[in-house]
């Protein structure tokens, strides 16, 4: 399935981005992440005491024969991570009207992301919340995965107020999840599902798309309208705008500090940044104080 | 074409380039736009107001400034000037009881009509009427019976001096032609006065009086015996001139010519209507109103029409002013005319300079505008400007709720918390 031209420049920007993973992942089937599990690879990590029912094909006969101790040699494990992207196809994406600008830059943040975690060598899927329902893609490893995402992804056209934390839970089965989203929808039940796969121990990124336009609305006065709900119309005018500023720079703030609270990751990423760069802020890790980027 | 007031039309023109400004200083809804985060703005009533760039409804405004310039012309009073020559004449015709032969008077203001502006009918009354009509107006005046009012000079030279200064602008200078009998009776005291105000020369013609159309026979005929009708002998309904009043009064006087009779008079009857030419008021009760008309029947005969009744009782019949009443209300038909040709020195000066009067010495006309016309447009320009304030306050729900929120971004940068 050929990819357009602007998601094939798209990949070879983010090629060389991997996603490694936060944490130690569950035991799986052999990939590039630290394994919770300690097993018998070359990398060696520590002794353990051998205990009856060991193998004992990794006691270390040599210290047994210095020290008369029978230990065992333990490696770290390394697996694979399954990812699954949730993207929200809702109708505050479809902006501008015009051109979509701001779904079509989530829209290239998925595939940077499926591009990273391909690229080392995870599983990776895909689930749309759209009006029409959800559409998914299982986590495949397969070669043109990342095709094939691209494929669906402009076959979407965004639109309606999708909800996004039913979904969630069909999620469960991933060891990471990402919600590429502006989270203007149900937010507080999709934090609160979130916060559900977080403590049950899955890697969730929390992706805030915002559109440079929202970051800094045109200062000439004009009625603005709620592309999802059209009877909510509001004036911006020079004194609205600087109330406006601070009411959303306010709720973004109160929206990472939650999504961090709730054990998610949370980036927020906007159109005026190149793809690439925002994938590598979402991918790169950031420590754990949690400070905004 | 000039203005009288020409401060209204340039008044005119600045509303029209006020309400030119205005109708691109449009208050209209902001234009719409999509946000997502739309709902992070606060909710306060929308209006803005800003220059339209591409011109809208020009129809309309056309109208608007089409309307205003309209009245403030009307305000102006724009002025056709008439056709302008170097003289015009103004012509006074006497049609008074003096005057002999009314058809003469036409003839001889139709050898004046060359350049008249005005004409001048006049008796006791002077009428300011339209040259055109002229002929006419003498023709319907020689086929109805003789006036018996006397002529007046002074209200004809008021009435022209009038017309002048309507006329004025029409010439450089302004002959006066008067077509009259010129007797005696038509001079007054302040007949000289105002011949004064007429700056030039007046050229008198001459026609003839009744004397000189009776051959004397008209002051004969003036002291005919007048035939006295006493209403109250008379048969109910046989008398056109009085009718009888709803509630008699009694009147404690009544005045004939110069002779009084003060007696408690029963008053029955009162005048039936306007009566026409032919009739005058002989005397006079106490309060004005006419006790006895004098009307000129056929020939040089007259018949008193009295509507009271002289005393019966008392002695009022036997005192002087009683019989002095008594004989003026029999005396001959007419008052005393004095029909004599106006003395010789008192034409001369009436014709005054030979040189005809130059309209830079008539006095222009003075105009009358009532003066609630400045304060309308006054009024006009006020409730313009109220109309604009109003429109701000009606908008001001938008001004108060922004200094709300002004208020609140202060607040927020002062204390730093959160929304």
């Amino acid at each position: 399935m050929p990819l357009e031209a602007n998601d094939s420049v798209l990949l070879d920007s983010v090629r060389s981005i991997r996603w490694p993973a936060r944490r130690k992942s569950p035991a799986g089937m052999a990939g590039n992440h630290l394994s919770k599990v300690l097993g018998v690879s070359a990398e060696f990590t520590e002794y353990r005491a051998y205990r009856p029912g060991d193998d004992t094909n990794r006691i270390d006969w040599k210290l047994l024969a210095r020290s008369d101790r029978a230990y065992i040699k333990l490696s770290n494990d390394r697996t694979v991570l399954s990812t699954m992207l949730l993207v929200d196809a809702s109708g505050s994406l479809a902006y501008p009207a015009a051109t979509l600008e701001k779904w079509h830059f989530a829209r290239q943040v998925t595939i940077g992301l499926a591009s990273a975690s391909y690229g080392g060598a995870d599983p990776v899927g895909m689930l749309v919340a759209t009006t029409e329902g959800p559409r998914r893609l299982p986590p495949r490893t397969r070669r043109g995965v990342v095709q094939d995402i691209a494929h669906v992804l402009s076959g979407i056209t965004p639109g309606g107020s999708p909800e996004l934390a039913p979904l969630l839970p069909m999620l469960r089965s991933a060891g990471r999840v990402a919600i590429i989203s502006d989270f203007l929808g149900d937010a507080e039940a999709t934090l609160k599902m979130a916060g559900q796969l977080a403590a049950m121990g899955r890697e969730v990124h929390a992706v805030h798309i915002v559109h440079g336009n929202e970051l800094n609305p045109p200062r000439r006065t004009t009625l603005l309208t709620d592309p999802e709900n059209a009877d909510l119309k509001r004036p911006m005018t020079d004194v609205t705008r600087r109330l406006y500023l601070h009411n959303f720079d306010d709720w973004r703030e109160q929206m990472a500090r939650e999504w961090r609270m709730a054990g998610a990751y949370y980036t927020q990423v906007d159109s005026t940044d190149t793809v690439a760069n925002a994938v590598r802020r979402i991918v790169t890790p950031q420590g754990t104080d949690g400070a905004r980027r | 074409m000039s203005f009288l007031f020409p401060g209204f039309l340039v008044a005119a023109g600045l509303v029209s380039a006020a309400v030119v400004v205005l109708h691109f200083l449009v208050t209209q809804q902001p234009r719409s736009e999509d946000l997502p985060t739309v709902r992070f703005v606060p909710d306060v009533p929308a209006r803005s107001t800003s220059v339209a760039i591409k011109p809208s409804d020009l129809l309309l405004l056309l109208v608007r400034v089409l309307t205003i310039m309209a009245i403030g012309a009307a305000f102006a009073q724009p002025q056709l000037k008439p056709k302008h020559q170097r003289v015009s004449r103004i012509v006074m015709a006497d049609v008074s009881r003096a005057t002999g032969n009314i058809k003469e008077v036409a003839d001889s203001a139709a050898r004046y009509t060359q350049g008249v502006l005005a004409t001048v009918v006049f008796d006791s009354v002077a009428r300011d009427v339209n040259p055109n009509q002229l002929a006419d107006t003498l023709a319907a005046i020689a086929g109805k019976p003789r006036s018996v009012r006397r002529g007046s000079l002074s209200s004809a030279l008021i009435t022209t001096l009038r017309a002048a200064s309507r006329v004025r602008d029409g010439a450089d200078s302004i002959d006066l032609v008067v077509i009259s009998p010129f007797v005696g009776e038509e001079r007054d005291a302040a007949t000289a006065s105002l011949r004064a105000l007429w700056p030039g020369h007046i050229t008198p013609v001459h026609v003839a009086s009744t004397a000189d159309v009776a051959g004397g026979a008209d002051a004969a005929a003036s002291k005919s015996t007048a035939r006295v009708e006493w209403v109250d002998s008379l048969p109910a309904g046989n008398n056109a001139l009085w009718s009888a009043r709803p509630k008699p009064d009694t009147v404690g006087a009544v005045r004939a010519g110069t002779a009084v009779m003060v007696y408690p008079f029963l008053r029955r009857w009162q005048p039936a209507g306007k009566a026409d030419s032919t009739v005058r008021v002989y005397a006079r009760w106490a309060d004005g109103t006419p006790a006895a008309f004098e009307q000129q029947g056929a020939g040089n005969s007259c018949v008193r029409s009295v509507a009271f009744s002289l005393p019966s009782a008392g002695d009022a019949g036997l005192r002087p002013d009683f019989i002095r009443f008594v004989q003026d209300l029999s005396a001959p038909c007419g008052v005393a005319r004095d029909v004599a040709p106006l003395p010789s020195d008192f034409m001369t000066s009436f014709e005054g300079p030979k040189t005809l009067a130059p309209v830079s010495s008539i006095k222009p006309r003075e105009m009358r505008m009532t003066p609630l016309v400045p304060w309308l447009l006054g009024a006009a320009l006020l409730l313009a400007l109220i109309e604009l304030l109003v429109r701000r306050i009606s908008g001001g729900n938008a001004g108060a709720a922004a200094a709300a929120l002004e208020a609140e971004v202060a607040k927020r940068k002062g204390t730093g918390v959160a929304a």
